[in-house]
Order: structure tokens, then C-alpha cells, then sequence
């Protein structure tokens, strides 16, 4: 071979082998070492949509809305037959927990709530008025006496069902936390092991501590999240156990897999420089990047292998396997990068943070697998036998390709085009029903039968508010929080909403006022109502619990309690509080949405619904134009592309029937399937139009790139699909969700490209045997 | 303490309330006064009174909440004009009727509740607690800081009567009713209780041996007249109220009106759910679960139904009453 014809990337690489080798090896170390720093890591803010009117809303709020936000609550339970929560040991048990929560690092000291705390109260009505006293009596010892004591404040209280189990056997201790701890976010991996410990300390055979709350999600999201480790060395076994059966070549298949794991540590070591931390959903990054560097390094070490067996020499063999490969291995990372940036337009910082590591991630590939692997090789070289195998099975008629081959003959493509819209259309059909959001009860991350959910069936079955909080924020002038006319639309704001379907119930300050006033005139219900006089609710409302009121006072929260949080309860619980602000704004009050976890579930699943379509456009744009940039036909971008958009619609079917919703964890793996599948087609393509150009027939050249790439295609769909599978069993439900999703993608983007792209050729391409 | 600052407020209010007596009718203020939203949870709010309208209960409650319902049918919410507390209904005949609020808000029916007019109200007055008419023309109400209104024209003007009423101090007037030889009796807060033997145009203050609030008042066909109030304080009078005397029972919550039975048995209902059943001197307290707060109670058929928080509450009969 001609060196002077190679093209100059060619032997700017190729001429200077030791010294590119030399430089990526320590490259490898630099990286590698800040690889093994990487940590896990999730916080609160980079969840929400921050831009979201209602996050801003809540932001800026925040601070009068402590207790509200982020809250972590500490459920102790009596465990055996019979007994309740009257009993010494038991609020010995408490107390501890209370004690032992309220000095954990990043917990807000002194909003925590519990029995044992003095600014939980009970009130009573006597002769002489108004009494009342901490619910815990300053007499307590423990005693009969003392318990009965304590049960009768509990009942006067008024926090059965809110801080005390409705079947008196468990009580919460509310722990609002901080998010900055020294100046630092708040570690909730740490935090999370913290009240684990507690958990361990204060559980045994009579009393059990259940603990819910976002830290403790995300704790054991990461703690989950990090067991998919393991799934990666199964990946990279299986990976490997089937390049060496596609190869018969243990260098070549060591050697693309070592180029693979290169890729990763790069990606791994580039994030950690640029200061980003591994979440649970950048998690699935590395997996991403090494799949799709193995299909890219079957891509070089199958060109090899054939160029060898033409009996060409190591060297000469990688090279023109680089030669042949470069341009559409650099397309198709190059779109796969610009694919994953669309991600970027989401305003949610961990899909951004995802979209950041995964174009990085492709982008190391063409560094690693498109010139490190055929450097690497060139020294090496493929096996005899690998290369043998090659001879052979080029020289001998494939009768599996030339069947395959009929999908450009002209009485199987119209059928190939007519079945793939009807496909479509069935897919079209059946994706009506994708929902927004979460679907499931409790913690979708999580499994339904993991630790966390079923705490949160515990606290759901046996307290009455839910845990799908919804807050309005009224804004009133300041010191106007007091105000009849304010208190009075705040009134009216929760009767209707009680009357929307899917809110259990609610709680605001004009409710309390309401039972306060009630309260100051002997307990007489007939007087349970808003008073006009100034006077009586300044008293009332001087009586307020804290996070209720602010120091202002002007900000009155509504707290609507949600039978769930699905996407379509979010939207009409919105909708009709949106509706309420329309007609009942005033110079009064302001009616602003929306904190609570359901506010901020409701703003991202709108952040994501006003993202999703765009994105998907935007994604099949870059593609779409890449392609045409590169080939210079919108022939190429319909052959490529159009497969593509059926595998998108049918996934859509396939999360629809699933019941699994668009969301956080599974938006980027829609926008992530377009940006991998384009790789099949590009490969198929350019190999086609080569053999279309030597002067082939249409079947003949497709017969002949199914020979050279077509194999190498199925067999990477098919490991990528393997790597990825192992994610349906980590005990993160999205990422199992995610797994799913990617494994049929995979697969059907490769179905798409050999199945469809052949079809779409026979009416778009020239065949030069009928010219 | 509540009532320091509106001793204070009183002479204002018989200002005002004298302006309010002699000034023509008033229109509601449409944009204070709206109409209360039809619901299906009103029979789970707030009900603060229950009466018969015939063989038709009326309950009335927080939000200008009015529902009624027929022997065997479904409850059905009125048309109410407004959306104030309702404390009070009364029906003199089955088809008028008058609900009672906040607001001084009074309400008029004549299609037995289906359907409300209101005809007095002042955003500035004290809430009006109870009603009662001894015909379909003449009729009292009372309220907080001493308030008694009456009118001799089926409510189509009112006059104050506070004035004639021995309550200097303007304590609560919560409860109105009539025995069956005709006397009326006021019971309010701090032990007062009040009779008129005339028709309600000269009032008594009657002695008890007590200064905590009542809340009820209770008539039965044997002359009994029963005073129910706070911490269970339950008194009885078997002479048209010369003399009184405590009923012991075993119940110790705050007992609010009564309801009587044949035999003269009685449902007296009290807050955080408990209640009494039987005769005046053997009384068998009762829980109701939920431990509901219970304001008042009707009888429709061989149902009682008490209203309080939570909305309306099935009773069963007392055993005592030998079905």
C-alpha cells in the first residue's frame, strides 16, 4: 500500500506510532487517577427545574418555608403484639431518637419535632379559659400515671394522625435538615448512613425505627445506584465472551476491550476534573460510553481481520482499517455527541450534568477505539486463525447474507415499507397512553418492595397526610399576612381545592386561626370561623405554629395533602389552583405555586413535557443534518434516519405499555437510542454506497456490506443489548426502566438499519446495474 | 379573653346595631357576599345545626352550607346566597323556615329549605348563635356579646331586645328556647341564664349555682327544662326554672344542645364525640368513633342524625327508648 495515498490524520497517527502510544499511556494514568476519585453524589437542587416558575417561586421562598422543603422524618414504631406507644420504655426510645437526630450533622437543630419537643402543645377549654401545656407533662417520670396523663394531652392535641399513628404504636420526629452544612451542600450519602446508624442503634426486638424523606431516597439511590458496579464487570465478562467468539482472536478481543475500559476511565477522569460528581443517573454514562466504544472497536478489528486476510501486514492492515473507518466512525460519535448535548436544553441540572459526561464520553472514543485500537493492533496484529476465518468466509457464499440481501429486491421492499408503517402506526396507537411523570405509589426510584417504600406505606397507611405534599404560597403586602380579606381567600383556596379530586386534604394558617378562634371562645364550634375583626385575629394568629407564619408575615402557606403524585393528579391539582390565582388575586394575596414534593414534582414533569418534544426534534435534526453534511444526500438521511424515528415511536409503545412514565430517568435514554442508533446506519450506509460507486448491483453491494460491516452490526447490537440487559436487576427502578428502554433500542435500532435501510435504499439509490 | 376587648367594643356595637334597626332593607354587598359552592363534600363539612321541617331535616354549617333531606332520600344542598358561617336553623311551620350566621346573616325559606333568601345582614355585627320561633311570624334570635334580636313579621324587620335583657357585661347569648307553658329561656356564657314569662318582652336572670357557659337549652313534654354546658355541666329544672339542680352523669366533655325523644328521653350531645341517651336523671354516656365534636341532632323515621366536624353523624337509637 501507498503511503502518500494515505490521507494526512492517517499518517499523522500512523507515522509517529511509539510516541502517540507513549502519550496515551500517560494520559491513561493522569485520568485513570482522577477516575478513582470520582464520587457518588445527588443533591435536591440538581433535580428541579430550576428556571420552572414554580421552582423560582419556591426559591425564593425558601427560607420562610423551612419544615416544608426538605424534611427527613423518623418513624418509632412499637413492635410487638399490643403495644403502644404509652408505654416507658417506649418514650425512653424516643427520646433518645430525638436526642440522637436532633445532633446529626445537617440536620436543623432546632426546627426538629417531636413528642418530646416543648413546642408541640395541647390546648383545652375550662371555666377559667384557655389551658394547655407541653403534650409530654413536666411532671413525667414514666409512671401509669404520668402515661395517662400523656395520652390524654395526645387526644387534646390534635397531632393524631399527623405526628402520632392513628393506632397509637408509632410517633414521628420531624427533622427538617439544612442544605448547606459548613459551607458545603449537604453529603446525603453521609447523611443517609447517619440515620442508618440510627435506624441500627434504636431497632431491636421491641421497637423499630422506620425513616422516610428526599435524603433518604437519595442515600439509598446512591447506595443502590453503586451496586450497578457490579453489573459492569458482568457486562464487561459477556462483552468480552462474545468478541472472542465473534473474533476467534483473543488479542483482538482483549485489546477492544481494553481500549473500551480506556474509554471509560477517560470519561470518568475528565468528569471528576471538570468537578462533577457521578450521580445515580449519570451512572448509566459509563455504560453507555463503553457499549458504544466496543461497537466501534468490533468496527476496527473486524475491518482488520478482513484487510489481513487480503494479506496485507499488520500495519498496513490497521491502517486501512482506519482508512476505511475514520469518517464514519467520526460521524457517527460526532452525532452521538451533539445527540446527547440536546439534553442540555432540559433545565434540570442532573440530565444536563448527564448529557456533559455522555459527549464527552463519545468524544474519547474516537480517540481510544477509532486510532489507539488500530495503533495498538498494528503491533499486535489479528490471529492467524481470525485471520483465516476471514479468507474463508469471504471467498465462500454466505447463504444468511444473501437472503438478507433481498430486502433491497424490489418485491420484498415495498412489504418492508408497508410492515414498518404499520408498525408505526400500531406503535403510534399504543404510545397514546405515555404518561408524564411518576406512575407508581411511594418512591418510584425505587422498587416497590425496597426498605424506603415500605416505610412509606407504613407512614401512608397509618398517619393521615400523605406524603405528596402540594404547598401554595400565598404572598401578602408585608405584616398583611393577618388580614381578613387575605385569610378569607386563603379559606375559600382550601375548600375548593378539598373539592378537587386527588387532594385528601389540607392545612393553612386560616384553618388554624379558624380552630384558635373557636378555641378562645370556650371551644364553641358555632364561633369556627374567620372573624372580620382585626383585633381577634391578630390574637389568633399569634398563636401559630412556626412555618406557618414568617417573620414578615407576608406569606400564608396552603398545605394540600395529594392522594398520589401522578402526572395527571399533578396537573389537575395545578390547573385548579392556577384557575383559583386567575379570579382571586388581589392587592390582598397572591396565590403563587408551588413547594412540597408534589410542587416540585409537578414543575420538573412540566419542564420535562415542554422539553421532551423539542428535544426529540432537536435530536433528529442534528442528526439528520450531520448525515446529510457528510454523505451530501437527503437519500442518505431518509435511509438513515427514517428506521430511527420508527425505534423512537415504538419505545414510546413500549413505556406506555410498561407503565413506564417520561421522566428524569428516562427523557435522556429517548434522546440517548436516536444518538446510538445512528451509528448502525451510518456504518451500513457508507459501506453501500462504497460498493454502490465500485459499479455493484443493489443487492450485490448490500450483499457485500452485510458481509463486511452488516456483521459486525448485528454482532454489536446484540452485545450492547447483553451489557445493558444486566440493568433490569439493579434495585433502582429507573435504571432497571433504563435498561429495558436501552436494550430494546439497541436492538431495534440494529433490526431498523439492516432490515429498513436496505428497503429505503431500493427506492432512493441508484442501482448502477439498471443505469 | 376575647371578651376583654369586646366589653370594650360594645357600646360601637349597639351604635351600630342601632343604625342597622332603622335602616331600610340592605342589599348584599355582592362583593363580600357570594353564594355558596355547591359541593360533595357538604356533608362532611362543618354542620353546626339540625332541625325538622316537617318530615324534612334541614342542616346548616360552616360556608353558607344548607342541606336537607326527605324520609328515604339523598341529602341535596339548597341554594344559599351566601357563604358565612350558618349556626342556626329553626322551622316554625314545614314549609318557613330561618338559618342564623355570622355577619348577622339570617336567611328566610318558604319552599321548606330548599331554597334561601337572605334578609338581614351587617359584616360589622357579632354572629348570630341560635334562632327560635314560637309562630311562623314571631320570632327571636340570639347571639354573641349579648346580642337578641326579634321580629313580628316573619324576619321582615328586626328589633333589638338588648336592652331589656339583665346582661350589662354583653356575655354570649347561645342558646334560645321556649318550655310547654310557654316561657322563654336564654342560656349563655358564665352560668347566665335568662326567661321571659311574657312572651319575650320583659327578661329574668335566673340563679344556678354556676358560672361556667352553657351552651344548650332543652325543653321536654313534662316540664323539664335542661341547661347543657361546658365540662358536661348539665342542670335541670322541674319548675319552669325557680329552681335548678345539678344532674350528675359520667360524662366530661362539654355538652352543647339536646335533642328529646318520646318518653321524654333525652340525646344530649357533647364535643370530641361524646354523648348522653336516656332520662334526665339516668343518663349513659356514649362515644362516637372519630370522637366527632356533636353540636345538635334530629330525628327522621327511626334515625338520628347529629351534626358537628365531619358532617353528619348517624346516632343509633338508645336502647333505653325499648324498640
Amino acid at each position: 500500500m501507498n503511503k502518500k495515498q494515505a490521507p494526512l490524520i492517517e499518517n499523522t497517527f500512523f507515522n509517529f506510532r511509539p510516541i502517540w502510544l507513549v502519550f496515551f499511556l500517560v494520559l491513561t494514568f493522569f485520568l485513570g487517577y482522577q477516575a478513582i476519585q470520582v464520587k457518588p453524589e445527588a443533591s435536591f437542587e440538581k433535580l428541579i427545574p430550576l428556571s420552572h416558575p414554580y421552582i423560582e417561586n419556591f426559591m425564593d421562598r425558601q427560607d420562610d418555608l423551612r419544615g416544608l422543603g426538605n424534611a427527613v422524618r423518623i418513624v418509632v414504631t412499637a413492635k410487638q403484639e399490643g403495644a403502644d406507644i404509652f408505654s416507658a420504655e417506649y418514650m425512653q426510645r424516643l427520646q433518645d431518637v430525638y436526642e440522637e437526630i436532633r445532633y446529626l450533622e445537617g440536620v436543623d437543630q432546632s426546627a426538629v419535632r417531636s413528642l418530646w419537643d416543648p413546642a408541640v402543645r395541647w390546648t383545652q377549654v375550662t371555666e377559667e379559659g384557655f389551658e394547655g401545656g407541653t403534650v409530654i407533662p413536666d411532671t413525667y417520670d414514666g409512671s401509669p400515671a404520668s402515661l395517662e396523663e400523656l395520652r390524654e394531652n395526645l387526644l387534646k392535641s390534635g397531632q393524631v394522625g399527623i405526628m402520632i399513628a392513628n393506632d397509637f404504636r408509632s410517633t414521628i420526629v420531624v427533622a427538617p435538615l439544612l442544605e448547606m452544612v459548613d459551607g458545603k451542600p449537604l453529603d446525603y450519602q453521609a447523611f443517609s448512613a447517619a440515620l442508618e446508624e440510627v435506624r441500627n442503634q434504636f431497632s431491636d426486638e421491641q421497637f423499630d425505627v422506620r425513616i422516610i424523606g428526599f435524603a433518604k431516597l437519595i442515600g439509598d439511590l446512591i447506595d443502590g445506584a453503586t451496586q450497578v458496579g457490579f453489573f459492569f464487570l458482568v457486562a464487561l465478562l459477556i462483552t468480552f465472551v462474545l468478541l472472542f467468539l465473534y473474533s476467534r482472536c483473543i488479542k483482538s478481543a482483549l485489546i477492544s476491550l481494553l481500549c473500551s475500559v480506556v474509554a471509560v476511565t477517560w470519561q470518568l477522569g475528565l468528569l471528576n476534573l471538570l468537578g462533577y460528581g457521578l450521580d445515580p443517573y449519570s451512572m448509566l454514562v459509563p455504560f453507555l460510553v463503553f457499549a458504544i466504544a466496543v461497537s466501534h472497536g468490533v468496527q476496527v478489528i473486524n475491518a482488520m481481520a478482513i484487510e489481513a486476510s487480503f494479506g496485507h501486514d499488520r500495519i498496513t492492515a490497521a491502517r486501512l482499517a482506519f482508512r476505511g473507518l475514520y469518517i464514519a466512525g467520526i460521524l457517527a460519535l460526532v452525532s452521538d455527541a451533539i445527540g446527547f448535548m440536546t439534553l442540555l436544553f432540559i433545565d434540570i441540572q442532573v440530565i444536563q450534568e448527564l448529557a456533559v459526561a455522555a459527549s464527552l464520553g463519545v468524544a474519547v472514543i474516537i480517540l481510544t477505539n477509532l486510532i489507539l485500537l488500530p495503533l495498538l493492533m498494528s503491533y499486535l496484529g489479528v490471529s492467524l486463525t481470525s485471520i483465516m476465518r476471514a479468507k474463508n468466509k469471504r471467498l465462500e457464499h454466505s447463504p444468511v447474507w444473501h437472503r438478507l440481501s433481498f430486502f433491497t429486491h424490489a418485491k420484498v421492499a415495498p412489504w418492508s415499507l408497508a410492515a414498518a408503517l404499520l408498525l408505526g402506526i400500531f406503535g403510534f396507537i399504543a404510545s397514546a397512553d405515555l404518561k408524564i411523570g411518576d406512575l407508581d405509589k411511594g418512591a418510584p426510584e425505587l422498587r416497590p418492595d425496597s426498605r424506603y417504600n415500605l416505610d412509606n406505606a407504613y407512614v401512608t397507611d397509618n398517619y393521615a397526610t400523605s406524603a405528596d405534599v402540594l404547598v401554595v404560597m400565598v404572598e401578602t403586602p408585608e405584616q398583611g399576612c393577618v388580614g381578613y380579606e387575605a385569610l378569607e381567600a386563603v379559606d375559600r383556596l382550601e375548600w375548593q381545592m378539598q373539592n378537587v379530586a386527588g387532594v385528601q386534604g389540607t392545612l393553612s394558617p386560616a384553618y388554624i386561626t379558624k380552630r384558635v378562634i373557636a378555641g378562645f371562645n370556650e371551644g364553641n364550634l358555632k364561633w369556627e370561623t374567620l372573624a372580620r375583626n382585626q383585633f381577634v385575629l391578630n390574637q389568633a394568629m399569634s398563636n401559630l405554629p412556626a412555618g406557618m407564619i414568617n417573620n414578615r408575615c407576608d406569606l400564608l402557606p396552603v398545605i394540600l395533602y395529594l392522594e398520589d403524585h401522578k402526572a395527571n393528579t399533578l396537573v389537575e391539582v395545578t390547573k385548579a389552583v392556577e384557575n383559583f390565582a386567575i379570579e382571586n388575586n388581589s392587592e390582598h394575596a397572591r396565590f403563587m405555586l408551588a413547594a412540597g414534593s408534589a410542587g416540585i414534582e409537578a414543575a420538573t414533569n412540566e419542564e420535562i413535557a415542554r422539553a421532551q418534544t423539542f428535544m426529540l426534534i432537536f435530536v433528529y435534526a442534528v442528526v439528520a443534518s450531520l448525515v446529510f453534511i457528510t454523505f451530501r444526500s437527503w437519500r442518505a438521511v431518509v435511509c438513515i434516519v427514517a428506521p430511527l424515528g420508527l425505534t423512537s415511536v415504538l419505545c414510546q409503545a413500549l413505556m406506555a405499555q410498561l407503565g413506564i412514565g417520561v421522566k428524569v430517568a428516562t427523557l435522556p435514554v429517548i434522546a440517548l437510542g436516536v444518538g446510538i442508533g445512528v451509528d448502525y446506519g451510518i456504518y451500513i450506509y457508507s459501506r453501500l454506497r462504497q460498493y454502490l460507486g465500485e459499479g455493484k448491483s443493489l443487492q450485490d453491494a448490500y450483499y457485500h456490506t452485510l458481509r463486511s460491516t452488516g456483521k459486525a452490526v448485528s454482532f454489536t447490537g446484540l452485545t450492547l443489548a447483553i451489557g445493558v440487559g444486566t440493568w433490569v436487576f439493579s434495585p433502582i427502578k429507573f435504571q432497571a426502566d433504563m435498561g429495558i428502554l436501552l436494550t430494546f433500542m439497541f436492538l431495534w435500532n440494529m433490526i431498523g438499519a439492516l432490515w429498513l435501510l436496505p428497503a429505503f435504499a431500493h427506492y432512493l439509490l441508484k442501482d448502477p446495474s439498471k443505469a | 379573653m376575647a371578651s376583654s376587648y369586646w366589653s370594650s367594643r360594645l357600646q360601637m356595637t349597639y351604635l351600630l346595631l342601632a343604625l342597622i334597626l332603622y335602616a331600610p332593607f340592605l342589599v348584599a354587598d355582592s362583593a363580600l357576599v357570594r353564594p355558596a359552592l355547591k359541593s360533595e363534600l357538604v356533608t362532611q363539612s362543618l354542620l353546626l345545626d339540625i332541625t325538622t321541617a316537617g318530615n324534612r331535616l334541614v342542616a346548616v354549617g360552616e360556608r353558607g352550607h344548607i342541606i336537607y333531606r326527605d324520609l328515604d332520600k339523598a341529602w341535596q344542598q339548597a341554594q344559599v346566597p351566601v357563604t358565612s358561617q350558618l349556626t342556626s336553623v329553626y322551622f316554625p311551620t314545614p314549609q318557613v323556615g330561618f338559618a342564623v350566621g355570622h355577619e348577622a346573616m339570617i336567611l328566610r325559606s318558604e319552599d321548606a329549605g330548599a331554597s334561601w333568601q337572605l334578609i338581614h345582614h351587617d359584616l360589622e355585627e357579632a354572629p348570630l348563635l341560635d334562632v327560635y320561633f314560637t309562630s311562623e311570624q314571631k320570632g327571636f334570635v340570639v347571639g354573641g356579646y349579648g346580642l337578641l334580636l326579634t321580629t313580628k313579621d316573619s324576619g321582615k324587620t328586626w328589633q333589638s331586645l338588648m336592652d331589656d335583657l339583665p346582661n350589662p357585661e354583653g356575655y354570649h347569648n347561645n342558646a334560645i328556647t321556649q318550655d310547654i307553658k310557654g316561657n322563654l329561656f336564654i342560656a349563655g356564657e358564665r352560668g347566665s341564664v335568662y326567661r321571659s314569662t311574657n312572651g319575650g318582652t320583659r327578661w329574668e336572670a335566673l340563679q344556678l349555682d354556676y358560672d361556667g357557659s352553657f351552651f344548650g337549652i332543652t325543653t321536654t313534654p313534662a316540664g323539664q327544662v335542661i341547661a347543657s354546658g361546658l365540662r358536661g355541666n348539665l342542670f335541670m329544672s322541674l319548675d319552669s326554672g325557680d329552681s335548678w339542680q345539678a344532674i350528675q352523669h359520667p360524662g366530661e366533655q362539654t355538652l352543647n344542645t339536646g335533642l328529646v325523644l318520646e318518653d321524654n328521653q333525652l340525646v344530649l350531645l357533647g364535643q370530641n364525640g361524646e354523648y348522653l341517651t336516656g332520662p334526665a336523671q339516668a343518663l349513659n354516656l356514649h362515644t362516637l368513633p372519630g370522637r366527632y365534636s356533636l353540636l345538635a341532632a334530629a330525628r327522621q323515621g327511626k334515625e338520628i342524625i347529629a351534626v358537628g366536624r365531619g358532617g353528619l353523624h348517624n346516632l343509633p337509637l338508645p336502647e333505653t327508648l325499648g324498640r
